[in-house]
């Protein structure tokens, strides 16, 4: 810390000595640096990032991954990553020349911010597309994963944004179910009362799933990220609306406080809340089939299936200004990032149709198939998906708790769902806006009372239209 | 300049004195400040040491009880718990969180920080404080740079030039960089330590037919031991708890975490207690308390050495 | 250890005898400052240098690995980065961040070594139980802090509603006002320490006689430390507040780990961290530090040149 004291009395000149040793450094630096350059790894080992990075998941794909080391001989090295550091891990491999050949479960924002950066190996994704069969994904996975005509990923798996409800409270109070924004509002002002929330909803400023909740309630308004003239579109009179009522649903009828994605699950699991809005990996969890995240309401105590047999599912929401009732989703993919670009086409090709329904099977209620079937049956993994067991400590198919309809309905959502700025060609706004969190900010001040709905959109869209600026 | 200061300062005194020679008045001031001295002493202890308290019972605690009952600062020993560190110190392989390899890595680091700075410094401080050479004071100015960038600014150049030896994600690269910021603040505590060795003493040694190298270790060394002692224990603690670049550096290589990175990590996962976050923050802390435990007047007085120099 | 002293030619350096040993000397001192130099030049110096040519490049990540020094300068990312409200805003925070909780903490620290100054049975104890926070790893520092403030479960809360009469928890980190006021309060938590330390050191130096006769002359305490005790403290302090303020200005890992950035937290070194891995822009990153780093050497030169220098004159 002293060199400072060195600062205040004489003004500083370089000798030519120190100049002339710093130039040869950096010279010496520079042409040594150019002379190693990046070691060549080695094309029997596959490095895969892996987002789904949870302990139990990374050993299931590491017995999937042996299939595919017996049948080739190229082994796989599986690093959990987690997903808020996805970006600054990229940022130094891309710029290190260290990026993996594969990264598994990418999120569609991330997906357009890689391909900005021209990181994606897109021909070798196209390939895998191509062979596997276009016709047997979903048009709607391919379409959210396309550039024009430029295939930048292989879509893998689908999960929603669902909105659950309690079924006997709605019913014991006549309410209609939350599919739009007056039942929701309705519901959750009927049932606040002493000790029980309306709804529990999200106001992290710091995790993208307040977003995610967000736009899965926008979508259905036309409250649009970008509109059709490709300006901002968070300070229309849709997202006006939509920031009205996640206003009031989160200052009156939600638990005081930031709601995160921990905190939300937990107080609909207590009993505490009527409604929640959560991904469908939720599902599993609420029917007791994961003993670290157990429903903890008085009656889950006797019956550990008892919330989720009481709970409703809504998949589409749909507002005031809106056409239709809209889904929200995310599509995540197989990205080939690397120099190993056949290799690593043959392990996700692989992993699309050999080690699919596995794969699948890990977390069937947050994966349902993007690529629905093959050549012989155009609906076999989507078949195989509705049988496939869910749950960590007991597993058990979802359609025997949640009934065969429900789950089909969440399965439409891979063909229904939709997304902000993709379709208005401004997908590469989706990362910098995803990690930057300008949504959720405005959400968490508006939450507790510090900002109004209309300031809240106003704020959110400044913060957008200067990443838009910055991107163009 | 302290000579100058305090006489004005008498002088001052003196004037104040003839002016307002209030016995009573400073006898009632007297006591007042007793009393709000001790409660500023009570205040400060008490938010000092209660994070450390809170830290530390939080990760004896089932997080069940904390979720019940968040106000209580005193959990009867029989609901007490050590499965919290049996979480955050097993093995990723035994359902853990790997603590006991993050701790290695750490060590491992800071240790090798610590042997590595000491030997550049060394010199660096002797050379500084006892040999005239051209641009003495330029070298000065120079370590300032260390400190007058932002850090992050430093990340993206060095992973690019770091890539290009192969360092990156590598303990190695961490701790060149670790070094850096931590040369500059032990040359200055060495120099301050060996300007007080009277240079006689040396050159009685060069007399003797010693080199110059010859002199540093056998004459020079022996006597700035307790200097060096107290710039390692600083240097080590640095490499310990530094954070960012170990984020920016090792977060692709789960083995190399160090605990910080680890701990961070933890924090993110999903369906982490935060008792279990507790546990690992008390690892984290407890090898720095105990070694500044060990050493913490050498510590605090090899950092503010020159500072009783007014 | 204050500034104007510390300039002095180091009073041990022997005056040359003859002209050989004067160039031994002198071949031997570079020799042995080189390695530090060599560190000092590659890890910090041409990384700051090559980020001065990254601001004035717009290049994709993998385009900054192979680009020339002068290829394709230009400046739209200063445009960008100057007239973006986000930029003005972050330094605004940091400004307020960095005084604060360098006030706070001199202050804080100056106090602590006051009311420590007397000798008391366990003063060793309490001495060094206060520099805990200083030499506690942030990152778990920072995890008690957010769970202790934590609205659901944590402590202050569970006491406040209980016991203060507050009618509802306190965000204390997720709500715009609060959330600053916090993570300064933070700051000072950790870094008084430092300052109580170098002042502590100082005091020790303070000659007792003058302190003596002035009591025995009657004087109040409050007169004492006036006109005789902060004379001799203000150099340090004055040493103290550049320090921290360098330190505070360029800080990153505290704010980060607390908000994140959030709630009207963020501080121009999160902005520039979460411009490079937010946005992928190098440029845009290595823009806004470049401005940063000449804002706060204006600043420093500044202050050295209205109070330094007027301190020094005294001596």
């Amino acid at each position: 810390m002293t060199p400072l004291r060195h600062v205040p009395r004489r003004r500083y000149r370089p000798t030519r000595g120190v100049t002339g040793l710093a130039a040869a450094l950096l010279v010496a630096t520079t042409a040594g640096a150019c002379a190693t350059g990046p070691q060549a790894q080695e094309a029997d080992v596959l490095t895969v990032w892996n987002l789904d990075g949870q302990p139990e998941r990374i050993a299931a794909m590491a017995q999937i991954d042996a299939g595919f080391t017996a049948a080739s001989g190229v082994r796989i090295d599986q690093v959990p990553v987690d997903e808020a550091q996805l970006p600054s891990l990229i940022v130094s491999a891309a710029v290190s020349g260290t990026m993996p050949d594969v990264i598994a479960g990418l999120p569609l924002g991330i997906v357009r911010q890689l391909a900005e950066q021209e990181l994606l190996d897109t021909a070798a994704a196209a390939e895998v597309v191509e062979e596997l069969g276009a016709d047997t994904f979903s048009p709607t996975a391919l379409e959210l994963t396309r550039d024009g005509d430029t295939q930048l990923s292989v879509p893998a798996e689908v999960w929603a944004q669902i909105l659950v409800y309690r079924q006997d409270l709605f019913d014991a109070a006549g309410l209609q179910p939350p599919t739009t924004y007056e039942a929701i509002e309705a519901a959750a002002e009927a049932l606040t009362t002493d000790g029980r929330y309306g709804i529990t909803l999200a106001t992290d400023p710091a995790d993208p799933f307040t977003q995610q909740t967000f736009e899965s309630l926008a979508l259905g308004n036309g409250c649009q990220l970008v509109d059709a003239d490709g300006g901002v579109g968070l300070d229309d009179a849709a997202c006006r609306t939509t920031f009205t009522l996640y206003d009031a649903l989160a200052r009156r009828y939600s638990p005081k406080g930031t709601q995160t994605v921990d905190s939300t699950r937990a107080t609909y699991f207590a009993g505490q809340a009527a409604m929640t809005i959560w991904s469908t990996f939720l599902l599993d969890e609420m029917a007791g089939l994961r003993n670290d995240a157990l429903p903890t309401c008085e009656e889950c105590r006797a019956d550990p299936k008892w919330l989720a047999q009481n709970t409703g599912i809504v998949t589409a929401v749909q507002g005031p200004d809106g056409d239709e009732p809209v889904s929200f989703g995310e599509v995540t993919s197989w990205a080939i990032t690397g120099s190993h670009g056949p290799a690593a086409a043959d392990y996700v090709r692989h992993m699309m149709s050999e080690g699919y329904t596995d794969a699948l099977g890990i977390a069937p209620e947050g994966k349902y198939p993007a690529r629905t079937g093959d050549a012989q049956d155009p609906q076999r993994f989507a078949t195989t998906w509705g049988s496939l067991p869910a749950g960590v400590d007991s597993r058990e198919p979802l359609a025997d708790i949640y009934g065969k309809d429900t789950m089909d309905e969440i399965g439409r959502v891979a063909t229904t769902l939709q997304r902000w700025a993709i379709p208005q060609g401004q997908g590469a706004l989706l990362g910098p806006v995803t990690a930057e969190l300008p949504i959720p900010k405005t959400i968490s001040s508006m939450a507790n009372g510090s900002l109004g709905a209309g300031d809240a959109a106003a704020e959110a869209a400044d913060a957008v239209e200067e990443i838009q600026r910055s991107l163009s | 300049m302290s000579a100058t200061t305090t006489r004005a300062a008498g002088r001052d005194t003196l004037e104040v004195v003839r002016r307002r020679p209030g016995r009573t008045r400073a006898t009632t001031e007297e006591r007042v400040f007793a009393v709000l001295r001790w409660a500023l002493i009570a205040a400060l202890v008490l938010v000092t040491a209660f994070p450390f308290y809170y830290m530390l019972l939080l990760s004896f605690v089932p997080i069940e009880s904390l979720l019940l009952s968040p106000s209580r600062l005193w959990f009867g020993l029989e609901t007490l718990t050590v499965e919290t560190y049996r979480t955050v110190l097993a093995s990723a392989d035994d359902g853990g969180q790997g603590f006991g390899l993050f701790l290695r890595n750490s060590a491992l680091v800071a240790l090798a920080t610590v042997a590595v700075t000491i030997l550049v410094a060394i010199p660096g401080a002797y050379a500084v404080s006892r040999l005239p050479f051209p641009g003495r004071r330029q070298v000065s100015t120079l370590f300032l740079a260390v400190y007058l960038f932002p850090t992050v600014v430093l990340a993206v150049p060095l992973f690019i030039a770091f890539a290009r030896l192969g360092l990156q994600s590598s303990l190695v690269g961490l701790m060149l960089v670790y070094v850096v910021q931590t040369v500059p603040v032990s040359i200055h505590m060495l120099r301050t330590y060996f300007a007080t060795i009277p240079a006689s003493i040396e050159e009685a040694a060069a007399i003797d037919g010693a080199g110059r190298v010859a002199t540093l270790r056998r004459v020079v060394l022996p006597l700035a031991m307790p200097s060096i002692t107290s710039t390692g224990l600083y240097v080590f603690m640095i490499a310990w708890n530094e954070f960012l670049f170990a984020l920016l550096f090792l977060s692709a290589q789960p083995d190399r975490w160090t605990v910080s990175l680890g701990l961070a990590q933890l924090s993110n996962g999903i369906e982490v207690p935060k008792t279990v976050l507790m546990a690992g923050s008390v690892i984290l802390t407890v090898p720095i308390v105990l070694l500044y435990g060990l050493a913490e007047r050498a510590l605090t007085e090899g950092l503010t050495s020159g500072a009783d120099k007014g | 250890m204050s500034a104007p002293t510390a300039v002095r030619p180091t009073p041990a350096a022997p005056p040359p005898p003859r002209q050989g040993i004067a160039r031994r000397n002198s071949r031997d001192g570079l020799a042995m400052v080189l390695p530090t130099v060599v560190i000092v030049v590659a890890v910090v110096v041409v990384p700051v240098l090559w980020n001065v040519v990254l601001a004035f490049q717009d290049l994709t990540l993998l385009e900054v690995r192979d680009a020339g020094i002068f290829e394709s300068l230009s400046l739209a990312n200063f445009t960008e980065v100057l007239t973006g409200s986000g930029f003005w805003q972050a330094l605004l925070n940091t400004v307020v961040y960095s005084v604060l909780s360098t006030a706070g903490s001199i202050a804080l620290g100056l106090l602590a070594a006051l009311a420590l100054r007397r000798p008391f049975p366990g003063r060793g104890a309490v001495r060094a139980l206060l520099l805990l926070p200083y030499v506690a790893p942030v990152v778990a520092v920072a995890f008690t802090w957010k769970t202790m403030l934590n609205p659901q479960f944590g402590v202050l809360n569970a006491w406040g509603t209980s016991y203060l009469g507050w009618d509802e928890p306190v965000d204390f980190l997720g709500r715009a006002p609060y959330a600053m006021a916090t993570v300064i309060a933070f700051e000072i938590w950790r870094y008084f320490p430092f300052a109580f330390m170098f002042i502590t050191a100082r005091l020790l130096a303070v000659p007792k006689e003058i302190e003596e006769a002035a009591t025995v002359d009657g004087t109040t305490l409050l007169q004492r430390f006036r006109y005789v005790v902060l004379p001799q403290l203000l150099p340090v302090v004055a040493l103290l507040s550049v320090l921290r303020l360098i330190m505070t200005f360029n800080k990153f890992d505290d704010v980060y780990l607390l908000t994140g950035g959030g709630a009207g937290t963020e501080i121009s070194a999160v902005r520039v961290y979460d411009t490079l891995t937010g946005r992928f822009d190098v440029g845009g990153a290595a823009a806004q530090a470049l401005v940063l780093s000449a804002f706060l050497a204006v600043a420093l030169f500044c202050y050295v040149r209205f109070f330094v220098r007027k301190g020094g004159e005294e001596s």
